[in-house]
């Protein structure tokens, strides 16, 4: 049984790196890709399924909190992991209590870390 | 607007100069007239030799002021106001001495000088024409009232002293009083010039604050932009690549085919990362333009640019760091908004010429627009402000279909010149 995965990041290269390392992991699956918080949104909407979503926090327009929160009016299963290149005391107010199950800093993305999170989560 | 000094040289009062020698040669004249009904009144009323004597007075009087006359026409203001200030005075107390019925009439002729010198001295020197044209007033009264030691007064018929009073004071009484109108809307003009000058400069002053305000809103938004660049472009790649290593790491030691492909894919990932970091340096500042200057920076410009881009510099001198990098910068929005409004063969023309500072001009054939109907944008207020921080100016011909022309021009100055 594999999970599917959504990647919310503006960055091509950064989510490139973040499949690269989904590859590697048994169990997961990206299934879908998104530039921005609107797009990830008409994604989750059309009630896709997905299990886990790899967001990024300084997103375009909608920023990847509100984007969170509107993710998981929708599908509330979902399992959300902010990533973002800011320190953990640098990020916007609301990451706290938007109702991902964890920061994570994108240089620390990795497989392990990533499991050891989702394992946590589940 | 500058304010016209209160003082009056020759020099930088032509009117003045006419106003004063018109009033000499009316003051002669009226000293001829005088000499010649003294000669009446000798032949015709009265035998008597002090009417010779008050004649010979009134003619000294006349030639000092003609003295005056010649020292108006040498640009000697100051030397000429005092000549008729003294010829006034002599013939005030002279006058009244063998004349004591004038005496009304010479008070306030001892105390026109005082009117008269106004625009002419500074004010020690005015000072003291009013204070001697105060105290040959209290002589006369005193001369006229306590003396008749000529019985002219009692030898003339009576209708004599009563045509001298009531003729000439209201005469002489306009003269000061016209001298005065003159003095006072010279003042107002002044005053008035002040207060315009005052206005441009707060005008001026208003123009800086909201530049100086442009200039640092701009350095603020400037800074957010790199620091988006940054983040959005070769921080990203990095990270990724960051992350993308520690994958291969481990695919070297379970699938070293796989890690050599990510690692070659890597590579071209760490060179869009020093592309991006190259591109973003160049727009804080190009290192080329501090080492050698605007036409190298320019041509390096024109040569990343999108679309084709020649350029002219024709002056290959230094100049301060601060205009060099306000006309770099400026002509680089003129090239920049060239290619992103133009066709891919859009072609701009760059120009640099010293005409008295630096001058330059960035044509293009591309689409145009209407600059009578178009809000200028934040490009030109900054372009604007870039060149109005060293006393330049910048203007747009532009017309739909005819391409764009941005003109500059920074003035040479000698606070910014080395």
């Amino acid at each position: 049984m594999t999970h599917p995965v959504l990647l919310v990041d503006d960055s091509a290269a950064f989510r490139e790196a973040a499949r690269t390392v989904l590859d590697t992991l048994d169990g997961f699956t990206v299934v879908a890709e998104a530039g921005s918080g609107e797009a990830a949104l008409d994604i989750i909407r059309t009630d896709t399924p997905l299990e886990l979503v790899l967001m990024d926090v300084r997103l375009p327009g909608l920023d990847g909190i509100a984007t969170t929160r509107a993710a998981l009016q929708a599908q509330s299963h979902l399992v959300v992991i902010l990533l973002s290149t800011l320190d953990e005391h640098e990020l916007p107010l609301g990451a706290a209590d938007c109702g991902a199950v964890a920061y994570l800093p994108k240089a620390e993305l990795a497989g392990p870390r990533l499991l050891e999170l989702w394992r946590r989560a589940r | 607007v500058a304010a016209s000094p209160l003082i009056a040289t020759a020099s930088t009062e032509p009117e003045l100069v006419t106003r004063l020698t018109r009033f000499i040669w009316f003051d002669v004249s009226a000293c001829a007239t005088a000499v010649l009904m003294l000669v009446v009144v000798r032949a015709a009323l009265v035998d008597s030799g002090y009417v010779v004597v008050l004649a010979v007075l009134v003619a000294l009087g006349g030639a000092v002021m003609g003295l005056g006359l010649v020292r108006t026409r040498r640009g000697d203001l100051v030397s000429a106001v005092w000549c008729v200030a003294a010829a006034n005075w002599v013939i005030a107390l002279g006058a009244t001495a063998i004349a004591p019925f004038a005496m009304p009439l010479m008070i306030i002729t001892s105390l026109v000088p005082a009117v008269l010198a106004a625009p002419y001295l500074r004010l020690r020197q005015l000072g003291w024409v009013i204070v001697i044209g105060l105290g040959v007033s209290v002589a006369v009264s005193v001369v006229g009232t306590l003396q008749d030691f000529s019985g002219l007064t009692a030898l003339l018929p009576d209708w004599v002293p009563d045509m001298v009073v009531i003729g000439f004071v209201p005469f002489v009484a306009g003269m000061i009083s016209v001298i005065a109108w003159q003095n006072s809307r010279r003042v107002h003009d002044a005053l008035e010039a002040s207060l315009a000058a005052n206005e441009s400069l707060r005008a001026s002053e208003r123009e800086l604050r909201a530049s100086r305000t442009r200039l640092v809103t701009g350095i603020d938004g400037e800074r957010r932009r790199f620091e988006r660049d940054l983040h959005d472009g070769a921080q990203q790649r990095l990270i990724a690549v960051v992350v993308q290593l520690r994958v291969a790491q481990d695919l070297c030691r379970t699938a070293p085919e796989d890690a050599a492909l990510l690692l070659g894919r890597l590579r071209d990932e760490v060179h869009h990362a020093i592309d991006e970091l190259r591109d973003l340096a160049h727009g804080i500042y190009p290192s080329v333009l501090h080492d050698r200057g605007l036409g190298p920076a320019l041509d390096a410009a024109a040569l990343r640019c999108p679309i084709p881009c020649e350029v002219e510099v024709a002056d290959g001198r230094r100049h301060h760091t601060g205009i060099e990098t306000a006309v770099y910068f400026c002509c680089l929005e003129a090239l920049q908004n060239a290619a992103k409004h133009g066709r891919p063969d859009t072609r701009v023309r760059i120009e640099v010429a010293d005409e008295n500072g630096l001058r330059f001009t960035v044509t293009d054939d591309g689409p145009g627009f209407d600059v009578a109907h178009t809000e200028p944008g934040r490009g030109l207020q900054n372009m604007a402000d870039r060149l109005g921080a060293f006393g330049g100016t910048v203007f747009i011909d532009s017309a739909v279909g005819e391409g764009t022309r941005v003109r500059g021009h920074v003035p040479r100055q000698a606070a910014f010149e080395g």
